[in-house]
């Protein structure tokens, strides 16, 4: 029987978690003048089409994990 | 004001929790909560409005242009930035397509979050933040 931790797939996405978490943590830690995640988020809200844009996907995603999903 | 948002949105992701996808409060709510935050979007960043799409669409693009320019430290991160969620989308498109159980979509990894009513609440009240986050976020910006 296969388990779910055995599986390809969840190895990838578990590869993506770690990648995403050493990400963060270079991050935390460089001194360097390097685009953390809050530049990021407020490059997008800095104006009207990408903070519409973003709140639409985020409802879409809302939508699918409330109302599609178990 | 705060206190009695919090205390809403806990008492929201708690009756959440106990419903299914397929109930009418599950969908209306979330039906009403988009509404609204269209609608608080709209109010809050009226007088703090974010700068205009189009200059917003003509510095990416700038920016983009000349990546030769920019420092390394920049460069780099946001290569990073890229691949990560290049990367996550590609996988997830690519699971979906494979349709098989050995590649699970992150819509079905969340699936097994989601089935019980205090992943469901827990996925609910976090879904809540980041809303808020992005509807209010123009609060930090100078009133213009």
């Amino acid at each position: 029987m296969t388990t779910l931790a055995t599986e390809p797939g969840l190895v990838v996405w578990w590869v993506w978690v770690v990648a995403a978490v050493g990400w963060l943590s270079v991050l935390a830690f460089s001194s360097r003048p390097l685009v953390g995640p809050g530049k990021v988020v407020r490059w997008v809200l800095s104006s009207w089409l990408s903070r519409f844009l973003l709140v639409a996907a985020w409802w879409v995603v809302g939508w699918h994990i409330f109302c599609q999903r178990p | 004001m705060a206190a009695l948002l919090s205390a809403a949105a806990i008492w929201l992701s708690t009756w959440q929790g106990e419903l299914s996808r397929d109930s009418t409060g599950a969908r209306r709510s979330v039906e009403v909560i988009g509404a609204a935050a269209i609608v608080a979007m709209v109010a809050l960043g009226w007088r703090r409005r974010p700068g205009s799409s189009r200059a917003w669409a003509a510095g990416t693009v700038r920016v983009t242009g000349g990546w030769r320019d920019q420092p390394n430290a920049r460069l780099i991160s946001l290569l990073v930035w890229c691949l990560l969620i290049a990367g996550v989308i590609g996988w997830d498109l690519f699971s979906f397509l494979v349709q098989s159980p050995s590649f699970p979509t992150l819509s079905t990894l969340i699936g097994h979050v989601s089935r019980h009513p205090i992943g469901r609440g827990l996925l609910f009240g976090s879904w809540l933040v980041v809303g808020v986050y992005a509807v209010a976020g123009c609060r930090s910006a100078p009133r213009r």
